[in-house]
């Protein structure tokens, strides 16, 4: 938002105060200052200067050969291509050496072999206005010369801008007004009054016929006033609203914008003729409504509208209609100053996709008591304008919901507490009076009644009170202060040690990179690669307007990420910890935490690549819960794995993940020749695993046996099957297996594979004999042959 | 034959002299004295000798080979005192490696909660989809309240969201732990915005809370500025407060850090203004204390948010903010 200090200073004195102790300040205070622009400086020797001739040459096509006098007693001439310049008017003049907008410096120079030494300026080139059509005529009594500083007091100016944002919950700050009594009670200066025309009851004036429908109307106020003659708004008002990023247009809509800038309150001016009543009621379904802008809308059911008897007038604290539109030829006009309920504003623009300066400040929940001011302060500038003008209605105010007054009891003891600072009474008391707050003190209680500007939602508890008196005080005067705490030992979250910890052991020892990425899938990767994963929530209103479908697997995204770096690279290992997200019965998310895992290699076969990964994850497992996995198939195979080369993980029986190879019709359009493995493991079900308790086992003291078989077996044995197997074996003897080497190939049939074991046997309380040896090499070996294990 | 084994003796000994390493060495032995060697198979064909010769030649023989032994032990002690061979090693060449490496937010994420944990906050994590009540209603966001709007909520099928602030956990914190209590809730956090190159839909955020008896807003400003020096590595820190709304909180606050680049002065960094805004934060709403089952009256606290992600860019200098989900490790493999 704008702030023209101008206008600011109409209502608290802030001479001999620095521009940059305002904007520090202010800061401070109440909101961050985003901007500050000195307005009419930049603007240098021009002057009013009266055309002497206007002469089309027939080389010049576009501009005209110019002669001006601009009482120095020179000739000056310039082309110019403005099509109203005319013998006898008075316009701006841009002098050798003058700065304008757009130009640093008017030089002497020729045009089409004219002699060319200043520059007759249109509005926008002094800085005024956006007009930029024709010179702009100055009143034909100007004394040649004369500055245009001189002519347009007002042009000379500071701008402030405020960030919006940090005035979301000030609805007394989105007018100029407000902000003064901001500046008056930072600065201690005093706030001068409001202006006002006196309007009283008068019974030969009708009473307007307003009644409100909808209960969201807070309150309506109107008057109706006629007579009107003058169209133009003063040069001061229409640069105040230009430079406040508003546009000049007519009194009337002038003048109900720079209400809505000064007090805050948006206003509607109608046209009389077309208003015999006012109804605030609702629009039906499918309703049509053309506003202001000439726009056909669609009104959604129940949006708050203004009517006449015929039907709606305009879109309740939004945009007035075509319909009752104020027209050149309008002396008579019904002016609207209502208030109406934030939230209904708020909904109405967004489904309306209509935002508008009016509904901005309705949606911030503005102060009730405001309706009659602004009309009364719109009656005292309009009639300082036009004093012909005669109000046609009584003042007519329907207010139908009056807030309660808001008043809160505070100890000085509360506050200090709070603030951590010994602030006294009397400052206490004097902060919140020049914020306009009433203050009686009790006892040691302030009785805080809040003004009912601050009142409709800023406003309503103790340390709110904390912050106006700390903030009037200085933010940057409080003394930092230590806590001072007791130290107690913190228990550590087991997800943060687990994560760590597998973090750790996946970059620092397999040296494999992590990543982040987006928790939904990226859809038209899943399309290229011919994949469709499954998810059960989605994004309902995406900016980036696909709806995006949250995962309910790594595995896409493990995809991605191989597509991404196969492109760079030969082989790497990425993994992410991340989200993924279901469904549980009551249709509420069901959010779990996994880890990713996706291994690449171009030149691996997917058999080797998932030894590696399950590997990993063997380790991974071992390290942070001291269990050693167990695989089985895999009962849900993801549409992308290689249904062979895929397991499920277990841990103490828990199932806690699945690794499988990519299938080639997959990976090569993900990443080409790059062979792909992955693994996802479920974080929350490994943290709840018991951690494994390690028990030492000291070393047998006798001299251990080592035997080696080797077998051959069929196939399509499963080394686990084969090792289980072997350990059911009932023996006196302590004996541990390890399998040495599994060979298949040359020499062995091809339904074949031989597997080498090697056995160690021993006793704990002696050395073994060569009978006990030769008893469990026979004994073992039987137990073999029965399953069709051979020696080789 | 006495010729040819003084021969032998004058060639190995000259050969001996000449070497540098122990396998070298070792070589020359194996053909002189090995199995094989010539000196051995000299030895051999004295069988054919009469006992005459075979005792002169013995003689010679037994003479070249105690020299020869000699001055391969000799040498061999020599070369072992060298400590290694003379010939050349490139030490310089290095084996090609593959070095792992974090994402830049665990790392920042890491230090910070080890910060914390060391003053004694507990760290938690919660869900990144929760319900409208968790992110708005339990943070004091009245129900037409435009913060609704503003944040730009991504919202779901089942009438659930995105957080859209990491503050969506205080209220489970403060009933997890119960007054007094220190926590701190980094996580993903969500906005639904266009992705460029300053512009993130998806970025993660530290949530931070400490209630006791007596917290004052003096307390939050000595809190949050030993804080910042110690998170950025920054002596004589300066920060400022000035007001700033957010429904949890009441005071709010922007809170701002001096511009080291300018020293306050002023200048493209800090936009002109010599402070960089850092993070919000304010006194806990006694609102949201209530729904955390807080007794106002005795306890107080204050609450802030840490953007984790524009913190990892700072530390890293990383430019453009949709790097950090680019999944690309030509850009992210590089923080150890
Ligand atoms: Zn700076």
């Amino acid at each position: 938002m704008f702030i023209s200090l101008n206008w600011i200073k109409e209502f608290v004195d802030l001479d001999g105060i620095d521009i940059k102790e305002i904007e520090k300040r202010f800061t401070l205070a109440t909101a961050e200052i985003e901007g500050i622009e000195e307005k009419g400086t930049n603007i240098k020797n021009v002057v009013a200067g009266k055309i002497l001739s206007v002469e089309e040459k027939e080389n010049l096509k576009t501009t005209r050969v110019v002669k001006v006098d601009v009482g120095d007693g020179k000739e000056h001439q310039t082309c110019c291509g403005a099509p109203n310049a005319e013998a006898g008017m008075i316009v701006p003049v841009a002098v050798e050496g003058g700065t304008i907008i757009g130009l640093d410096k008017v030089t002497a120079r020729k045009t089409g072999g004219y002699d060319s030494n200043c520059i007759l300026c249109s509005a926008k080139e002094i800085g005024i206005s956006d007009d930029h059509s024709g010179l702009l005529v100055l009143p034909s009594d100007t004394k040649l010369g004369t500055d245009i500083h001189d002519i347009y007091p007002d042009m000379n100016d500071v701008i402030i801008e405020i960030d919006n944002k940090s005035l979301t919950n000030r609805p007394d700050l989105w007018g100029h007004y407000g902000i003064a009594r901001e500046f008056a009670a930072i600065f201690k200066k005093e706030l001068k009054p409001l202006e006002m025309a006196e309007i009283k009851e008068d019974k030969n004036l009708p009473n307007l016929d307003i009644k409100i429908e909808n209960d969201k109307c807070n309150r309506y106020t109107g008057i109706t006033v006629k007579n009107i003659k003058e169209n133009k708004a003063t040069d001061q008002m229409a640069i105040r609203l230009f430079y406040c990023g508003m546009r000049s247009i007519s009194l009337l809509v002038d003048l109900t914008n720079y209400l809505m800038m000064e007090v805050g309150q948006p206003m509607h001016a109608f046209d009389k003729r077309t208003m015999d009543k006012v109804i605030v009621s609702s629009s039906k379904k499918d309703e049509k409504f053309v506003t202001l802008d000439d726009e056909e809308r669609i009104l959604p059911e129940n949006t708050m509208m203004i009517c006449n008897s015929k039907g709606p007038v305009a879109i309740a604290g939004i945009m007035g209609g075509a319909n009752t539109e104020i027209k050149d030829d309008t002396d008579e006009l019904l002016l609207e100053s209502a208030n109406f309920d934030a939230g209904t504003v708020r909904k109405s623009a967004v489904k309306l996709r209509l935002r508008t300066d009016a509904s901005a400040r309705y949606e911030k929940s503005l102060d009730a008591e405001l309706t009659p001011i602004a009309i009364k302060r719109f009656i005292k500038l309009l009639k300082d304008r036009d004093n012909g003008v005669v109000i046609a209605s009584n003042l007519t105010d329907v207010y139908k919901n009056k807030r309660p007054e808001i008043s809160i009891d505070i100890t000085k003891k509360y506050i200090n507490d709070m603030a951590g600072i010994d602030y006294s009474d009397e400052f206490i008391t004097e902060c919140l009076e020049r914020l306009e707050f009433k203050v009686t003190k009790k006892d040691d209680t302030f009785h805080v009644v809040v003004p009912s500007f601050r009142a409709t939602k800023d406003i309503s508890i103790k340390s709110d009170l904390v912050e106006e008196v700390s903030r009037i005080y200085g933010y940057d005067n409080i003394i930092p202060t230590p806590i001072e705490l007791p130290i107690l030992p913190v228990s550590l979250n087991p997800v943060k040690e687990l994560n760590d910890k597998v973090k750790t052991i996946l970059t620092e020892r397999y040296d494999a990179n992590e990543v982040h990425s987006y928790v939904w899938y990226d859809n038209d990767f899943c399309r290229e690669i011919g994949i469709n994963p499954e998810s059960y929530l989605a994004i309902i209103n995406s900016e980036d307007g696909y709806s995006a479908r949250l995962r309910s697997t790594m595995y896409p995204t493990l995809l991605k990420c191989a597509s991404i770096n196969a492109k760079n690279y030969d082989e790497f290992m990425c993994y992410e910890i991340g989200s993924v997200y279901n469904l549980d019965k009551n249709k509420h998310s069901d959010e779990k935490l996994k880890l990713g895992l996706v291994l690449a290699n171009r030149n691996k076969s997917n058999e080797e690549l998932f030894y590696e990964v399950k590997n990993v994850v063997k380790n991974i497992i071992k390290r942070t819960r001291g269990i050693e996995i167990s695989v089985k198939k895999t009962e849900n195979l993801f549409e992308a794995a290689d249904k062979s080369i895929a397991c499920d993980v277990y841990a103490n029986d828990v199932k806690i993940g699945t690794i499988f190879a990519v299938n080639d019709k997959v990976a090569s359009k993900t990443s080409g020749k790059v062979k792909l493995c992955l693994a996802q493991i479920d974080m929350d079900k490994v943290v709840e695993l018991a951690e494994a308790k390690i028990t030492y086992k000291a070393p047998s003291i006798y001299q251990e046996t080592s035997l080696d078989f080797n077998f051959l077996v069929n196939k399509e044995t499963y080394l686990d099957d084969m090792i289980k197997y072997m350990n059911e074996f009932k023996s006196d003897l302590k004996y541990q297996i390890k399998l040495v080497d599994v060979y298949e190939g040359k020499g062995i049939d091809d339904d074949k594979k031989s597997m080498t074991y090697n056995v160690i046997i021993g006793r704990d309380d002696n050395t073994l004999t060569s009978e006990e040896i030769d008893g469990f090499y026979n004994g073992f070996l039987k137990q073999m042959n029965d399953k069709g294990y051979t020696l080789r | 034959m006495v010729e040819k084994i003084n021969q032998i003796e004058k060639e190995t000994l000259d050969e001996l002299s000449k070497v540098k390493s122990l396998d070298a060495l070792e070589e020359i032995r194996v053909k002189v004295m090995g199995k094989k060697g010539s000196m051995t198979e000299i030895l051999k064909s004295m069988k054919d000798l009469s006992v005459e010769e075979k005792k002169e030649v013995g003689k010679v023989a037994n003479i070249a080979k105690t020299k020869i032994s000699e001055a391969i032990d000799a040498k061999k002690e020599e070369l072992e005192n060298q400590g290694g061979s003379d010939k050349f090693f490139d030490y310089t060449y290095t084996l090609p490696e593959k070095v792992g490496t974090y994402h830049p937010i665990t790392k920042v994420q890491q230090e910070i909660e080890e910060i914390f944990q060391g003053m004694g906050f507990m760290v938690d994590y919660g869900n990144e989809v929760v319900t409208e009540f968790e992110n708005f209603t339990s943070v004091n966001v009245p129900e037409d309240h435009p913060a609704r709007d503003m944040q730009d909520t991504f919202w779901l099928d089942n009438g659930e969201l995105l957080r859209t602030q990491t503050s969506a956990q205080q209220v489970n914190v403060m009933k997890k732990y119960g007054a007094p209590f220190k926590a701190i809730v980094p996580g993903r956090t969500f906005r639904n915005e266009k992705v460029d190159a300053s512009h993130e839909n998806t970025f993660f955020q530290l949530e931070g809370m400490l209630v006791d008896e007596k917290v004052s807003v003096a307390n939050l400003i000595y809190f949050m500025r030993e804080l910042l020096s110690k998170v950025l590595d920054e002596k004589d820190l300066e920060v400022r407060l000035r007001p700033g709304f957010f429904p949890f909180v009441e005071p709010g606050f922007e809170l701002d850090m001096k511009c080291k680049l300018c020293g306050g002065k002023g200048c493209r960094t800090c936009k002109n203004s010599g402070w960089i805004e850092m993070l919000p934060c304010g006194m806990i709403h006694p609102n949201v204390l209530k729904a955390g089952g807080i007794d106002t009256e005795k306890y107080s606290g204050f609450a802030f948010g840490l953007g984790l992600t524009r913190l990892a860019m700072m530390k890293y200098g990383i430019k453009e903010i949709r790097e950090m989900n680019s999944m690309d490790i030509r850009k992210l493999g590089q923080i150890r």
